[in-house]
């Protein structure tokens, strides 16, 4: 296909998705004309126009929940690297202490929120805590997998080599679980977004989106959550494009990524 | 030399496989020269990569009574004696080609002037000087396999095993890259032992052809290739030439049965 092609066809798969974004918003416009109330669902206009008015606050609760989710993910990624590699490379860490990991996975961490109020008091940092509970099993489960996968080729060269345990570590292992890595950063980058407001909701506190969104709740200022919800959808974005972008200067050698035309 | 290069007696290599005991190698017994190019023929299972994984120290040995290389018992062997080239090129994605055939210096600890000096000389000399600096990923199949071999070569070894490694290629690519590793061995003249399924691949490389059976994996005939060198690609058609490929081809089919035979 020539380039002038694909270009068409990528040029009008947008104006598709433009076209039902559009078709969807005009819809919704028509909901109070049911004779549904505005406090159960706004109409696309009233959310925007609450944004115009309340937009300098918005900003500032969304920063305190990014910086609440920055930390939370770095949290997580600098406990969840080191305790995969201590995993991998003891047995007693392996036996001992990865069942608990995967064990405790599967705990709703909103379960354990209010705890983290308890001990870590209210104000930032039970949220960041909850935010890297929540980013820390997909970093270690997947980072374990990665290290281990060491390309059993890779590995059979190494040994013909009579590499050392380290030399493979350092030349093979954090090289070939780096892809592992990277697609559990990606969830992870989401996910503290969520672990974050999560910690909001349970921790009380005047700061943050999920602060303002429990404040709209009481009040009942419905158009407010939807700016609350919208903004935690960026947060989100903005936390996985940001790792991807990392993943792509990082992975540049992998087979997932192509080189630009 | 009173003793061989490489010499292996009564070598058996059993391990387990769910409930039953695989027999890889039993009682395998040969001797190689220094300087010798060997190649090591055979149906699929017959073992002959198991040699490779023994000389190599991948696979230990179940047994066997003498298990010598260079005069040394193989587990006394330095690093850096044996270089080993696989059927899958296993180049580290990551690393330039440059930096992949440089990989066993930094594992051997051999980054000395000379040595670096190597690595360009040796992509020189397997014709990737233009690809140093490139990435597994952009190399076609060949080029990958000719990465392979000079990361095999450059701690200058003083055996090098090859398994299989253009069998992934395509026969006319199979064919040139014959022809070039023919002269790569005779500018650098190392021990190599070479496993293929290919009859004509073996006459025209090899000294001297070991041919193997399989079940328990185990050696048939030791045959020696009568043919001047450098050989070319016009002795292909040669009656000298068809005349070796005969009889190796009658030694592989003689007693096999008919799965046996399909090597």
């Amino acid at each position: 296909m020539s380039p002038g092609g694909r270009w068409g066809a990528r040029a009008r798969t947008r104006l598709e998705f433009l076209a039902t974004t559009l078709a969807v918003l005009g819809l919704w416009e028509l909901v109070p004309w049911l004779g549904l109330p505005a406090f159960i669902l706004p109409p696309p206009h009233q959310i925007v126009a609450k944004f115009v008015q309340i937009y300098p606050g918005v900003f500032s609760h969304s920063l305190v929940t990014l910086v609440e989710s920055v930390l939370g993910f770095m949290l997580a990624f600098v406990s969840g690297f080191p305790l995969a590699i201590g995993i991998v490379h003891s047995r007693f860490m392996e036996k001992t202490v990865y069942p608990y990991v995967v064990a405790v996975r599967l705990v709703p961490v909103i379960s354990i929120a209010p705890l983290m109020v308890i001990w870590f008091g209210i104000g930032m940092s039970p949220r960041v805590v909850v935010s890297a509970l929540v980013a820390f099993f997909p970093i270690v489960v997947n980072s374990v997998v990665g290290l281990r996968s060491g390309a059993a080729e890779a590995l059979k060269l190494m040994h013909s080599l009579k590499a050392t345990r380290g030399q493979i570590f350092w030349k093979i292992r954090l090289y070939a679980c780096l892809p592992y890595l990277f697609s559990a950063l990606r969830v992870s980058a989401t996910l503290a977004v969520i672990g974050a407001i999560v910690g909001e909701f349970v921790g009380g506190g005047n700061k943050g989106l999920g602060a303002m969104m429990l404040e709209a709740q009481a009040f009942m200022y419905t158009d407010t959550l939807f700016v609350g919800v919208v903004f935690s959808a960026v947060l989100g974005l903005l936390l996985f494009g940001a790792v991807a972008l990392i993943e792509r200067r990082v992975l540049f050698w992998h087979e997932s990524v192509t080189e630009a035309p | 030399m009173a003793e061989s290069f490489i010499e292996v007696s009564d070598l058996t290599v059993k391990f387990p496989l769910e409930d039953r005991v695989v027999h890889a190698l039993e009682d395998v017994s040969f001797t190689i020269a220094e300087n010798e190019f060997v190649a090591l023929i055979g149906p699929s299972g017959c073992g002959k990569t198991t040699i490779l994984n023994v000389l190599a120290g991948v696979v230990p040995p179940s047994h066997a009574t003498r298990l010598t290389l260079g005069g040394r018992a193989l587990h006394q062997v330095p690093r850096g004696t044996v270089g080993y080239v696989f059927q899958d090129p296993i180049l580290l994605p990551w690393r330039t080609i440059e930096q992949n055939v440089r990989l066993p210096l930094e594992v051997l600890g051999l980054e000395t002037p000379e040595y670096e000096h190597r690595v360009g000389e040796l992509l020189e000399l397997v014709g990737l000087t233009a690809f140093a600096r490139g990435y597994p990923k952009q190399l076609s199949g060949g080029m990958k396999q000719r990465a392979g071999i000079a990361r095999g070569l450059v701690f200058n070894p003083s055996l090098l095993l090859m398994d299989e490694p253009f069998g992934a290629l395509d026969e006319i690519t199979r064919t040139n890259l014959n022809a070039w590793l023919q002269d790569l061995w005779l500018k650098t003249r190392k021990t190599v032992m070479l496993v293929t399924h290919n009859v004509l691949e073996a006459v025209f490389l090899a000294d001297k052809v070991i041919v193997m059976a399989s079940n328990p994996g185990r050696i048939k005939d030791v045959l020696a290739v009568n043919l001047p060198r450098p050989r070319t690609l016009e002795m292909y058609s040669s009656p000298a030439f068809v005349k070796e490929a005969a009889i190796i081809r009658e030694s592989l089919h003689r007693d096999a049965g008919p799965a046996e035979a399909m090597a």
